[in-house]
C-alpha cells in the first residue's frame, strides 16, 4: 500500500516539484491551497494527490527550495504556510527552460507524424 | 536534520495538525458547497486517503527514518519477547550455549594461534626441532652467522634458603644472551650480560615480578641481595616484568646455563635442551635451516668420542611460534569446528521455534500488512527481533565462555602451548558479537520470509473464527480433507 504511494511520486517527482514551486510564486500557500490552485490552473485536468504533495512538500522544504511557517488563516485555523526561497526561485527557472526543451523535444518528435497523417 | 528524539516528535505532531488542516479545510470547502457536515468530513476524508501511510512516506522525506524504525523495531522485539518468555527463555539459552563453546574454543584458538607471541619481532625468532647438549650449542653459536643462538633447560626445582623459611622454587636455566635474543627487558635493573654462563661469573640469578612481590616484599633495593640456591650463593641482577613468562608461567627464577666443558659429561652428553634463535637481519629460514645442516660435521668433530652417524640428522629450524605450538594447531582447529557445528544446530532448532511460532503471529502481521507496512518493513521487525534473540544469546553466552574457558583450562593438560595467553580479550569479544549478528540473521531469515509473505485478505477473513495458535494448520487441514472428499 505504501509502495502505491511511492510509486505515484517517483512518477510525478519532476513535474510535482515544477508545478508546487511555479505555484508559490503568486505568493505563500498552504498544502490545500496549492492543491487547489494547481487543480484549478489546469482546468480540473490535474489532480494533486495528498499522499504524493505532503511528501513532496517536504522535501523541497529539506533541499531549502521552500519555507513554511505556522500561521493563522482568516478562518482562524492554524495552518501551514510554504513560500518560496531564493534558492527555489533560481531552481523554478532553471525547472522551466528544461520544461520548455523538453515539451519542445516532444513536440518535435510527435508534430512530423502528425503532418504525415493529415497528408 | 531532524533527528533528536523529541524534536522529531514535535515533528510528527506537526505534521498530523498539517493533514488535519488540510482535511478541514476541504470539508469545510464541500459545506459551502451546500454539503451537511458528518458527509462533507467523511467524504473528504475518503477523499485524502490512509493519512497514516501519507505520513509515513512524507516523514520517510526528513532522512533518518532508518534508525527511528530500527529503534522502533527493538522496543517492540522486546515488547514481543517479554510476552512469550517460555520462548524467549528456550532460544536464548540455546544460542547462549552455541555461541558460548563458540567464544570459549575461539579465546582458545586465539590466545594459542592467532595472537603474535609476546617477544619482540618474534616473527624473527626460530626453534630447533632437536634438542642439543650445551657442547653442540656453545660450537654453533659460535659458528652460526644466521642467527644467534640461545638454549635454554626445562623447568627445575631450586631450593632458596637462607631469607626466612626455606622455599621450593621453580627456575630455569638459560644462555646468557636469551632475554636479549627474545627482545626482553628487566623491570628492575639488568638482564644477564654476555658470557655471564661462563664457569665463575655465573653466581647470579634474575626473578620473576611475581616472586620479587610474594618473597621480598617488592624491595625495591633488591637488585645487589645475595640469596642462596641450592646452596649456592647468587646475587640478584634484575626482576623480569609480570608478563615475561618464558618458557613457562610457573618459571620463577632464571640462573645463567653452567659452561663448563671440564664437565664432560654433562657439557657434551646429558645436558639435552630446547634452542632458540633470532635470524640475523635480512636471513632467510631457509639460509639458517641449510646453515644448520652445513654445521653438523662441525658439531660432531667437536666431540672426543666418534658419535653415532645419524647423530642430529634430523635437525633443522621452525618458527619459534610453530615450534612451540606444534600438533596442537590441528586440535585447536578441529575442536573449533565441532563447535561450529554445533551452533549451526542450535541456529536450526531456534529457527524452527520461530516457525513454529511464526503461524501464531501470521494474524499480527497482515493487520501490520493491512496498516500499510511494506514487506521488507515487516521483514526487518523480524530479522530485528531475531538479531535481538541472538544478541541477547550472546550476552549470555559470554558467561558460558568465562565459565567454559574456566573448566576448559583446568583439564586441558597443562604442557598445552601458551595457555596463559589464553584470555577474553578484545578480539574475542568482536567475534561473539559478530558471531551473535550473523547467528541472528541465519536463524531468523527464513522463517522471516516466511511470515512475512501473509495473504492479507485470506488471513483476516478468517481471524475471526478460529483461535490465536495453531489456525492456519488446522484449516489447511480441513481444506485438504474437503478436497479429498469431494474430488
Amino acid at each position: 500500500m505504501k509502495q502505491r504511494y511511492q510509486n505515484r511520486i517517483e512518477l510525478l517527482q519532476g513535474t510535482l516539484d515544477l508545478l508546487i514551486l511555479q505555484t508559490l510564486r503568486w505568493g505563500a500557500q498552504h498544502g490545500y491551497g496549492i492543491a487547489l490552485a494547481i487543480r484549478a490552473n489546469s482546468g480540473d485536468v490535474l489532480q494533486v494527490d495528498t499522499g504524493s504533495l505532503y511528501p513532496a512538500l517536504h522535501r523541497l522544504e529539506r533541499q531549502k527550495l521552500i519555507a513554511a511557517e505556522w500561521k493563522t488563516s482568516e478562518n482562524n485555523q492554524r495552518v501551514r504556510v510554504y513560500r518560496l526561497s531564493a534558492a527555489g526561485k533560481k531552481k523554478l527557472a532553471a525547472e522551466r527552460s528544461r520544461w520548455a526543451q523538453i515539451s519542445q523535444a516532444i513536440a518535435g518528435i510527435l508534430e512530423p507524424a502528425a503532418e504525415e497523417s493529415e497528408a | 536534520m531532524k533527528f533528536a528524539g523529541s524534536d522529531r516528535e514535535k515533528c510528527k505532531k506537526e505534521l498530523a495538525d498539517e493533514i488535519a488542516s488540510h482535511v478541514e479545510m476541504a470539508a469545510r470547502e464541500r459545506e459551502s458547497r451546500g454539503e451537511s457536515g458528518a458527509e462533507a468530513a467523511a467524504a473528504s476524508r475518503r477523499e485524502l486517503g490512509n493519512a497514516g501511510v501519507i505520513q509515513d512516506v512524507t516523514h520517510d522525506q526528513w532522512g533518518w527514518t532508518w534508525l527511528e524504525d530500527l529503534l522502533q523495531d527493538l522496543r517492540l522485539g522486546m515488547r514481543t519477547l517479554r510476552k512469550n518468555p517460555g520462548f524467549t527463555v528456550v532460544a536464548v539459552l540455546t544460542l547462549a550455549l552455541g555461541i558460548g563453546a563458540n567464544t570459549a574454543i575461539f579465546s582458545l584458538v586465539n590466545g594459542v594461534l592467532l595472537r603474535p607471541l609476546p617477544y619482540g619481532q618474534s616473527e624473527r625468532l626460530v626453534g630447533a626441532t632437536v634438542y642439543y647438549p650445551k657442547g653442540p650449542l656453545v660450537v654453533m653459536r659460535d659458528q652460526s652467522r644466521t642467527m644467534e643462538l640461545v638454549g635454554f633447560s626445562d623447568n627445575k626445582e631450586f631450593n632458596l634458603t637462607g631469607s626466612g623459611d626455606p622455599v621450593r622454587l621453580i627456575g630455569n636455566s638459560v644462555s646468557a644472551d636469551l632475554f636479549s635474543v627474545l627482545g626482553a627487558q628487566a623491570a628492575i635493573g639488568r638482564t644477564f650480560q654476555n658470557g655471564q654462563d661462563q664457569p665463575d661469573k655465573d653466581r647470579v640469578v634474575m626473578l620473576s615480578r611475581a616472586l620479587w612481590e610474594r618473597r621480598f616484599q617488592a624491595d625495591p633495593n633488591i637488585v645487589g641481595r645475595w640469596i642462596t640456591l641450592e646452596g649456592v650463593d647468587r646475587q640478584v641482577v634484575g626482576v623480569m616484568p609480570g608478563d615475561f613468562r618464558f618458557p613457562s608461567p610457573k618459571t620463577e627464577l632464571w640462573v645463567p646455563l653452567h659452561l663448563d666443558p671440564r664437565n664432560t659429561g654433562d657439557y657434551w652428553g646429558d645436558s639435552y635442551m630446547p634452542l632458540i634463535g633470532r635470524l640475523r637481519p635480512g636471513v632467510t629460514l631457509e639460509q639458517a635451516r641449510a646453515e644448520l645442516k652445513t654445521m653438523r660435521p662441525l658439531v660432531l668433530a667437536a666431540y672426543a668420542w666418534r658419535m653415532p652417524d645419524n647423530s642430529f640428522v634430523n635437525a633443522s629450524v621452525v618458527s619459534l611460534e610453530e615450534a612451540i605450538v606444534g600438533d596442537t594447531r590441528g586440535r585447536l582447529l578441529i575442536l573449533l569446528g565441532g563447535v561450529g557445528l554445533l551452533l549451526l544446530i542450535a541456529c536450526a532448532n531456534v529457527a524452527n521455534l520461530l516457525l513454529a511460532r511464526a503461524t501464531t503471529r501470521e494474524r499480527e502481521v497482515a493487520v501490520r500488512v493491512a496498516l500499510g507496512a511494506s514487506r521488507w518493513r515487516i521483514l526487518r521487525q523480524l530479522i530485528t527481533e531475531s538479531v535481538l534473540l541472538s544478541v541477547l544469546g550472546g550476552a549470555l553466552g559470554l558467561s558460558v565462555a568465562v565459565y567454559g574457558l574456566s573448566i576448559l583450562k583446568a583439564t586441558l593438560p597443562a604442557d598445552t602451548p601458551r595457555l596463559a595467553d589464553v584470555a577474553l580479550d578484545g578480539h574475542v569479544l568482536g567475534f561473539t558479537a559478530l558471531l551473535a549478528i550473523l547467528t541472528g540473521v541465519l536463524f531468523g531469515l527464513v522463517p522471516a520470509l516466511g511470515a512475512s509473505k501473509v495473504d492479507m485478505a485470506e488471513t483476516l477473513k478468517s481471524g475471526g473464527q478460529r483461535s490465536a495458535t495453531g489456525g492456519t494448520i488446522a484449516r489447511a487441514n480441513c481444506w485438504w480433507w474437503a478436497k479429498s472428499r469431494f474430488r
